[in-house]
């Protein structure tokens, strides 16, 4: 019963009325800099850092946990709008939030991805709590068979999502092992493709990959389509006042069933939530790790 | 996409030859204690080769040429546009300076594929590098490439 008690005490202190206005503040705040293609949540940490200067640690801390769930969130608003992810977690995103988009349904994406994301940040968080101890302990027997199952089921699944062309899922994971060999070998340290360029030898970083890919074939497929366009029809809305466009969305969401013990339930009624309750509580999901 | 697929295997197949060679030619094959440095890249280029052959017989044999997959016309002119001033942004990056460099690069941008008003476009243009300045470079002290004609 030892977890339960300090979750509550996690709770007690996290709960109090200003480390609740800390972590909205911080979400907001993180969201507006998650927005940003290429901040990511490390480096929006980083740069918000001095925020908390001069702040009562604990709640330094849940500010900065709630700057990093809203940097989270924040590179999904770019991901299902302008199909640009903003940090490498919202590269998915892109695949079905953009589809939404363009069918004028980018509002119920957003806050899909926003639910989505308070869900199985907070179920995940109790859960982790629930087994790290066990799985520390297994994790530690981990050796390099293990690990080579692991990258190995990784980059089969990779090819999964290549879709209907499986030799060219197998040449663009590949080339992606290609590209992540430049830069140091980790076990001779030499500079692998660096052509002298002091910045290659840090290697390829993910994201801006990720963004050339992503944004810049956008932008050249926008340019190809300039002159004949049409503009998306649809309203951008948070808010969900809106009947029609969340009832789309409904049958997404049984599984909620399955996930959350009934008195958590979202309501039945969906049309009666809106993103600005679901927003400050991905705070609250960070409230409970108590970092 | 036939001829899409053929022009897209060759030149893989090209790179990825090259990147085996120059695996070869310019990294340790096997170190003191095992694979070195050059092992991992060849037989990557190698599967890379394998597959661009796959890919190039495969193409060889379709029939169906497809649908269009070169832009032409007006198309193929954005697109042009897109890509020169994105290379000659970078290009200039050093001597234009972040800021600058992507109040001009925005410019164009929103100037020819936008066909805004010039002075819709000046005021974003504007506004953008007032913006970027004033967070990244004034608040946040990022730093960012600066021109060598403008200290920022």
């Amino acid at each position: 019963m030892d977890f339960l008690t300090h979750l509550g005490m996690g709770f007690g202190i996290a709960l109090t009325p200003f480390n609740v206005m800390m972590a909205v503040a911080g979400v907001l705040v993180g969201i507006l800099i998650g927005a940003l293609p290429g901040v990511g949540p490390p480096s929006g940490v980083a740069m918000l850092l001095p925020l908390t200067f001069g702040m009562d640690p604990t709640s330094g801390i849940i500010m900065l946990a709630a700057l990093y769930a809203g940097t989270m969130y924040g590179g999904t608003i770019t991901a299902v709008l302008i199909n640009t992810p903003g940090e490498s977690a919202s590269v998915v995103t892109c695949l079905d939030g953009y589809q939404m988009a363009l069918q004028g349904r980018a509002g119920p994406a957003l806050g899909i991805a926003a639910i989505g994301s308070f869900i199985a940040g907070t179920v995940g968080v109790v859960l982790l709590m629930l087994v790290s101890p066990a799985l520390a302990k297994w994790a530690l027997s981990f050796g390099p068979p293990e690990t080579f199952a692991l990258m190995l089921l990784g980059l089969t699944t990779c090819t999964m999502l290549a879709g209907d062309d499986p030799l060219k899922g197998y040449m663009s994971m590949v080339f992606g092992l290609m590209l992540a060999m430049v830069g140091f070998d980790i076990i001779s340290g030499d500079a692998r493709y660096g052509f002298g360029i002091i910045e290659m030898m840090d290697g390829i970083d993910f994201l801006p990959v990720a963004i050339g890919l992503f944004g810049l074939g956008e932008v050249l497929h926008g340019a190809e389509q300039a002159g004949k366009a049409q503009p998306v029809q649809g309203r951008l809305r948070l808010r969900s006042g809106d009947r029609e466009m969340w009832s789309n969305e409904r049958h997404l969401l049984p599984e909620r069933r399955i996930l959350i013990p009934t008195p958590l339930q979202l309501p039945a009624d969906i049309d009666s939530l809106s993103v600005e309750v679901c927003v400050p509580s991905s705070g609250h999901s960070s409230l409970v790790t108590g970092y | 996409m036939r001829n899409a697929d053929r022009v897209t295997a060759a030149l893989l197949l090209a790179f990825s030859v090259a990147f085996s060679a120059g695996a070869l030619k310019q990294y340790q094959w096997w170190g003191s204690g095992g694979p070195g440095s050059a092992f991992m890249p060849f037989w990557l280029g190698l599967v890379m080769a394998l597959l661009a052959l796959m890919m190039l017989f495969r193409s060889l044999k379709e029939k169906n040429p497809g649908a269009a997959w070169f832009p032409r016309g007006e198309g193929l002119r954005d697109i042009s546009v897109v890509l020169g001033v994105t290379v000659a942004f970078v290009a200039f990056l050093n001597v234009l300076g972040m800021v600058i460099g992507t109040a001009i690069y925005l410019a164009v941008l929103i100037g020819y594929l936008g066909r805004h008003r010039w002075w819709v476009t000046l005021a974003i243009a504007a506004g953008a590098a007032g913006f970027n300045w004033l967070v990244f470079v004034h608040w946040l002290h990022v730093p960012f490439p600066e021109g060598k004609l403008w200290i920022f």
